[in-house]
């Protein structure tokens, strides 16, 4: 009896059979992949569609908006400082290494401006808050879904696209350019102590540099590309945020997929945009 | 007042009454969810100023029932008319207009931890712009005495007891005026004597507002206590419904079981 209700050894089946079993799983696995992203792109351009509709209710959620901005913007600073003011040192360091000997060192403050401005300020601000704001806002709306509190929301005739999600999403695309401002500001004064310190540069001539290759241009792109990475952040932690499901894990699933998520589409987003800004391979 | 035919499969609707349109009716609702069928054909009647105590299991599709009438899911088959309207293909804005009429009172309390107790009742008003900016305090108090709570409005939700959750949950609840307010477990996990507070607060609430109410519940004494009728959900459907009396004294052994918490003969996938 007992023979009978055994399960078959993986030898015992043709190969033939195995291997039609394995294409046919590895082939559903590829399908399913395929569907999970279409299906996620596809919610998560509605959801930017219906955050877009949801701007004339702006004068409703104004405070809410206004508390986003301080979350997002205010609350961000401490670390961007950190981040900036060590980015515009280690760019002064490379940019002397890579320049020496090919460009004279005077140049350094307009090396290290432009690098910051196009690249480096815009990116890295936005990963540093793309992880603190991207978790929060994903973490929040998350605990939100599964302690029903958005239920609640609907049930009260608030639509939580309106309440929850466009403040988040204005308030990121606003404050991200402005904070990026103020992390370029940092970094090339991070720039400017290494320059003067430990590449016996004076203050006029690193200034000097600057007026020199400054380029409105590379400040606007850059400022650009933070708005729509503030766009990335905001509608990602929204976007998992709730869609959270299962207690405590499944918010903190939601908030890992969301930081996840808004740092690859930052970079994917970032090359994109400079294709645009500088045609450099279109 | 008795349940129709009292026994198997029907929903129950009260005689007599005043002989207005019912303010609920679900018609052979049905909702599979992972694959399971929780919702299997669930009839349904809610006359107005009436209130329907659905029982039964945990996990048996009650929260779930409620969750249809509130528009949070929409049924596989079958009709759902909320208020005179055919709610069952609402869309989401249409939903909006209505539910201005209905309130919940969740199972948890889903009060906003990010607001205020004051700013979690006035929020539903002050969305709606019904309430001038000067009367919203007053207003907020005035719900606040009315589930029994004084001078809390400035607390977080997060420094609350369970029971004053409930209670700041049920005041928000009726902050908007509703027709007909749905119940989600208001007692579990709550002590009896609280408890108790709750299903006299849902007992007056709707005997001073005119409500219509319908309480999801696996608390027996708090659905003899507050119910016009109580209907048995059981494998999706309403298995038997009646009055509180008819319920205690019914011959049913599922329902028997149920109502005398033994764990024989409910049936096992109950």
């Amino acid at each position: 009896m007992a023979d009978e209700n055994r399960r078959p050894l993986l030898e015992e089946f043709p190969p033939e059979e195995i291997l039609a079993e394995t294409a046919k799983t590895g082939l559903a696995w590829v399908g399913r992949t395929i569907l999970a992203f279409f299906t996620h792109t596809g919610r998560i351009g509605i959801l930017c569609v219906r955050a877009v509709g949801a701007l004339p209710a702006l004068r409703i959620y104004g405070r809410q908006t206004a508390d986003q901005m301080s979350a997002i913007g205010v609350g961000s600073v401490p670390l961007v400082v950190i981040v900036a003011l060590f980015t515009g040192a280690v760019a002064a360091v490379q940019a002397a290494y890579q320049l020496e000997g090919v460009v004279p060192l005077r140049y350094l403050g307009g090396a290290i401006m432009r690098s910051v401005f196009i690249e480096l300020g815009p990116v890295l601000t936005a990963l540093v808050v793309g992880g603190r704001v991207g978790a929060s806002i994903a973490a929040e709306i998350g605990s939100m879904k599964v302690t029903e509190q958005i239920d609640a929301l609907e049930v009260l005739a608030i639509d939580p696209v309106r309440y929850l999600v466009m403040p988040r999403v204005v308030a990121a695309v606003i404050m991200l350019p402005v904070i990026t401002v103020f992390a370029d500001a940092v970094a090339v004064f991070g720039g400017f102590v290494v320059a003067t310190s430990s590449f016996d540069q004076s203050p006029h001539t690193y200034v000097q540099a600057l007026k020199q290759f400054f380029r409105f241009r590379d400040l606007t792109s850059g400022l650009i590309k933070a708005g729509f990475f503030g766009t990335i952040i905001a509608v990602m932690g929204c976007y998992y945020g709730s869609a959270a499901e299962g207690g405590a894990e499944g918010v903190g699933r939601a908030t890992t997929r969301a930081v996840v998520t808004a740092c690859v589409l930052i970079l994917v987003a970032d090359y994109v945009l400079a294709n645009l800004f500088y045609r450099v391979s279109f | 007042m008795g349940a129709r035919g009292g026994g198997h499969g029907g929903a129950a609707v009260p005689g007599g009454g005043d002989g207005d349109r019912p303010a609920l009716v679900l018609a052979g609702v049905e909702k599979r969810l992972g694959g399971r069928a929780v919702l299997a054909g669930v009839d349904l009647e809610v006359r107005r100023r009436e209130t329907v105590v659905v029982i039964g299991r945990s996990g048996c599709g009650k929260s779930v029932l409620l969750k249809h009438v509130v528009g949070l899911m929409a049924p596989d088959a079958g009709r759902i008319t909320l208020l005179g309207h055919d709610v069952t293909r609402f869309t989401s804005g249409e939903w909006r207009q209505l539910r201005s009429r209905v309130g919940m009172v969740f199972q948890g309390a889903a009060l906003f931890d990010s607001l205020t107790v004051g700013e979690n009742v006035a929020l539903g008003a002050r969305v709606r712009r019904r309430l001038p900016a000067g009367e919203e305090s007053a207003r907020v108090e005035e719900m606040l005495a009315q589930v029994g709570l004084h001078d809390i409005a400035g607390l977080k939700p997060a420094s609350l007891s369970g029971g004053m959750k409930k209670r700041v949950a049920l005041a928000r609840a009726i902050a908007t005026e509703p027709e007909v307010l749905l119940y989600d477990e208001p007692t579990t996990g709550l002590d009896p004597v609280m408890a108790d507070v709750i299903n006299r607060l849902i007992r007056d609430l709707q005997r001073r507002l005119g409500l219509t109410s319908v309480v999801v519940t696996h608390d027996m004494a708090s659905a003899y206590f507050v119910g016009d009728r109580i209907a048995y959900l059981h494998h999706g459907r309403i298995h038997q419904a009646g009055t509180p009396q008819e319920i205690r004294e019914s011959a049913d052994p599922v329902v028997r079981a149920f109502v005398e918490g033994r764990s024989q003969g409910v049936g096992a996938a109950g």
